[in-house]
């Protein structure tokens, strides 16, 4: 018996102690963190977040847009918009190549686009090309090739648009299509394409070069010493998957330099200000929760709806669950938005609100039901704080929890009363457009009324910001007077990464702008 | 005899494995939520292209004939393509096997290791104080969750010792080492043993007092043999039979139940492989996973037969 636990103590000494990691001679290393792993390999097939931060370390993108909504360049060094505001003529850089040595033409360009518009090709990320002419609203091609996607010379590329619109809707949009090499993937069956074996070793021009991943543990890259925006400062960029239960704890004994993509939890958010070998930055963002209401119910009527958002207090919410890191709102803008209504006030009045139920006969002995996504801990107490609230003015709720495929079938099928889903948001006022619109394939609160839809279409159709304004502040009065959905608040990035990491622009991370070519480490 | 046995037992599986998938298989698409509503995490994902999807995925066909197809694959040695990654589901759950075998072996012996000796010991004090003890132990690691163990393990080891890592499996670095694979492995493999080191160590204590109790023990004590004698060759033997069978079934569990450790650590093994598939619906994955634990499940049993005949040639197989 001694014997053993003598031998069991002694081997776990032996390699805790022993065996110090070997890093190659003068390497210089940053371990980024993310929190899910990527899915998939294919730039094109993919609609996450954390894969497109993979991606954008292998491939390029023509611009990237930083937390403000300007655009910055990144393949395209300039863009012209014309006068009509119906084409965008993109200048490439020239000193661009691929990482197999040929150069980046224009053409490659075409073929990108080409390629995603093909409906033959597995490509999630398709609907990013619904504004150019030449594709439907899905953004596949109408016949083949029809995509109105020209090279003018070897570094000019033409984009023409289906009408006049305003250019940073389409800027902002197509910034997380991949440019992929066409001497790579030219005369590819679908089939080819579609299966992963040409995807497994890159061929890219971003600022690192794939070089080995453990599946669903990490990604390895090494630096792409000829990147047109300057070499990286690191030798070696590795993206760790993280439980953010563990990001501190890696942050904390210097496993991981920096967050990626994700955010520590809020309860680990104070004892992470604590730690002396940290930077932390709470990053404003536009990402929300939103409560959504069944319109089709009918006794959930607007001014039920109305009394409902009223209820609520937002103020409790940010304050308790995200211990104050975001913003309570009432439309899906914040005041970071550069559309935001500041007149459209973030309402909470219990009384008020129990008035309105009295009045339009509210019947307070129906058990509203609340569906909310499973394996959420913040979402859990903002549930259980919206179902206190509602309490308090007699209406009654049932919460169920269910993975997030279950929720989207049930509250399609209109099985709910109430329930709480997450948006990343963007800076593009119609970004939300999707969860109001009847013709939408998310319309989870069974809207048929196009008023809503129909603003946001009429702001689109303007092509200055002076001119989309009115319109967008129109819509977020009405946003709220008809409350299809009580939106709660915005959310903060909690982020923090080693001192020893420098060159880091992490207000724009949630803008999917990482730069990562600038960051560096001390040795 | 003995072959003739497990040859019948081998082709009663045969069904016993077809029920399964077909039930499996029919649960999964009875769930609510498919893989086209799992894409709708991102809301601008057209109609047309969903629609798209569905006939590509084949799943605008009734699902038994969407069933059949799969077996029919699966015959030709095939699992089908991942919906997500679209890479074959063989490889993705043959890269992810070696993470949780290791994890999940080494979580066993070093269960083995401690429980065994532990239970013996607590066996041979039964009623003292140091039974209650390691009773108490014993139970407190059985009610431990695992995510808990493991928070408190990555705070104690990993942040205020700074002696392990918090998660993965290797450092930052382009070596990749043996040693620093065994590193990384210390805390999910402690926190996956804990359940198994309580539990096994209740049945070591409870499978050796009723073996004490037998007349031959008592035979061999009054013969004058030394104490150690008889519970190492006259005891132990015996006793170890019913932990064999808690072992043998506990094998499959260990798939399924290092989930939570495998996350938490950032493991990649065949678990959170399994929980990213149903999340996503990826009914390919999802069901290649459940062969897998399927045939684990069957050969654990025979092979847990098997090992009873080695241990206690009372048994015969017939």
């Amino acid at each position: 018996m001694k014997k053993f636990l003598s031998i069991a103590l002694l081997l776990a000494l032996a390699l805790s102690l022993a065996s110090v990691p070997g890093v190659a001679e003068g390497e210089k290393v940053i371990t980024a963190a993310i929190s899910t792993a990527w899915d998939t390999m294919m730039p094109l097939d993919t609609t996450s977040n954390y894969t497109r931060m993979v991606m954008d370390q292998i491939y390029d993108r023509l611009t990237q847009s930083k937390a403000d909504g300007t655009i910055e360049p990144r393949l395209a060094s300039s863009w012209d918009v014309n006068d009509a505001s119906d084409a965008v003529t993109f200048h490439l850089n020239e000193a661009a190549v691929w990482s197999d040595g040929e150069p980046l033409t224009a053409d490659d360009v075409v073929f990108s686009f080409q390629l995603y518009s093909d409906p033959a090709i597995n490509a999630k990320s398709r609907y990013h090309l619904e504004y150019i002419a030449g594709v439907d609203d899905s953004g596949a091609e109408l016949s083949e090739d029809s995509i109105e996607v020209t090279a003018d010379d070897a570094h000019t590329v033409t984009f023409k648009l289906k009408g006049s619109m305003y250019p940073d809707t389409f800027l902002q949009d197509l910034d997380t299509v991949y440019i992929i090499p066409k001497h790579v993937f030219e005369g590819k069956t679908a089939e080819e394409i579609n299966a992963p074996d040409l995807w497994a070793k890159p061929v890219g021009s971003g600022p690192f070069i794939y070089d080995s991943e453990i599946n669903g543990e990490r990604i390895e890259f090494v630096k792409n010493a000829n990147y047109f925006l300057g070499a990286p400062n690191v030798d070696r960029l590795i993206l760790r998957v993280t439980d953010s239960a563990s990001m501190l704890a890696g942050l904390t004994n210097g496993e991981l330099d920096l967050i990626g993509y994700g955010s520590i939890l809020v309860d680990d958010w104070e004892m992470a200000e604590e730690q002396e070998n940290l930077v932390t930055v709470s990053v404003p963002t536009t990402s929300y929760r939103m409560l959504l209401i069944n319109t089709a119910k009918d006794y959930l009527t607007q001014d039920v709806r109305q009394a409902i958002s009223m209820a609520i207090n937002r103020e409790a919410l940010v304050g308790i669950v995200l211990q104050g890191r975001g913003e309570a709102i009432v439309t899906p803008f914040s005041s970071i938005h550069p559309y935001y209504n500041a007149d459209v006030e973030v309402w909470y009045n219990p009384e008020q609100a129990k008035q309105m139920l009295d009045a339009a006969n509210f019947p307070y002995d129906q058990v509203l039901q609340f569906f909310i996504p499973a394996g959420n801990s913040i979402v859990e107490r903002t549930a259980a704080l919206i179902a206190q609230d509602l309490e308090a003015v007699g209406i009654k709720t049932q919460i169920s929890q269910m993975d997030f495929a279950t929720l989207m079938s049930d509250m399609l099928d209109g099985k709910h009363d109430l329930g709480i889903i997450g948006s990343g948001g963007t800076l593009d006022p119609s970004e939300s457009r999707e969860m109001i619109a009847p013709d939408s394939s998310v319309n989870f609160s069974q809207v048929t009324d196009t008023t809503l839809a129909d603003l946001v279409d009429k702001g689109n159709a303007e092509l200055t910001f002076e001119t989309r304004k009115p319109i967008f502040d129109e819509y977020q009065v009405t946003m709220r007077e008809q409350s299809p959905i009580a939106y709660l608040y915005t959310y903060d990035s909690l982020t923090a990464y080693n001192k020893r990491v420098s060159g880091l622009n992490v207000e724009d991370f949630n803008t999917l702008n990482w730069s990562s070519w600038k960051w560096d480490i001390e040795g | 005899m003995k072959s003739k046995y497990f040859l019948r037992r081998l082709l009663v599986a045969i069904p016993t494995f077809l029920g399964i998938t077909l039930l499996a298989f029919l649960v999964l698409n009875m769930a609510p939520g498919s893989p086209l509503d799992a894409m709708l995490a991102d809301p601008r994902i057209a109609a047309e292209e969903l629609a798209r999807r569905r006939a590509a995925m084949g799943l605008d066909k009734p699902v038994l004939v969407q069933y059949f197809n799969w077996l029919g694959q699966l015959l030709r040695g095939n699992f089908g393509f991942s919906y997500s990654t679209q890479r074959p589901v063989t490889a993705m759950i043959l890269e992810r096997l070696p993470a949780t075998v290791a994890l999940s072996a080494s979580a066993l012996a070093l269960a083995l290791i401690v429980s065994i000796p532990l239970g013996i010991y607590a066996a041979e004090h039964a009623g003292s104080g140091r039974d209650y003890v390691s009773g108490g132990i014993s139970l407190l690691m059985m009610a431990t969750p695992n995510f808990f163990a493991a928070l408190i393990l990555i705070y104690l080891f990993s942040i205020a010792l700074g002696l392990l890592p918090s998660g993965g499996m290797y450092s930052s670095s382009s070596v990749h080492t043996l040693p620093d694979l065994l590193r990384h492995m210390i805390l999910p493999t402690l926190v996956l043993s804990f359940q198994q080191i309580g539990g096994l160590t209740r049945h070591m204590r409870s499978s050796m007092l009723e073996v004490m109790s037998q007349d031959y023990v008592r035979t061999a004590r009054a013969k004058g043999l030394p104490w150690r004698k008889v519970i190492d060759r006259h005891c132990l033997r015996n006793a170890l039979t019913p932990i064999v069978t808690v072992v043998g079934m506990s094998i499959p569990s260990f798939v399924g139940g290092a989930v939570i450790t495998e996350q938490v650590f950032g493991w990649p093994g065949v678990g959170t492989l399994m929980v990213t598939a149903i999340n996503a619906r990826d009914y390919p994955v999802i069901m290649g996973v459940t062969v897998f634990i399927a045939v684990a499940v069957l050969l654990a049993n025979l092979l847990t037969d098997m090992a009873y005949g080695l241990i206690d040639p009372r048994i015969s197989y017939q």
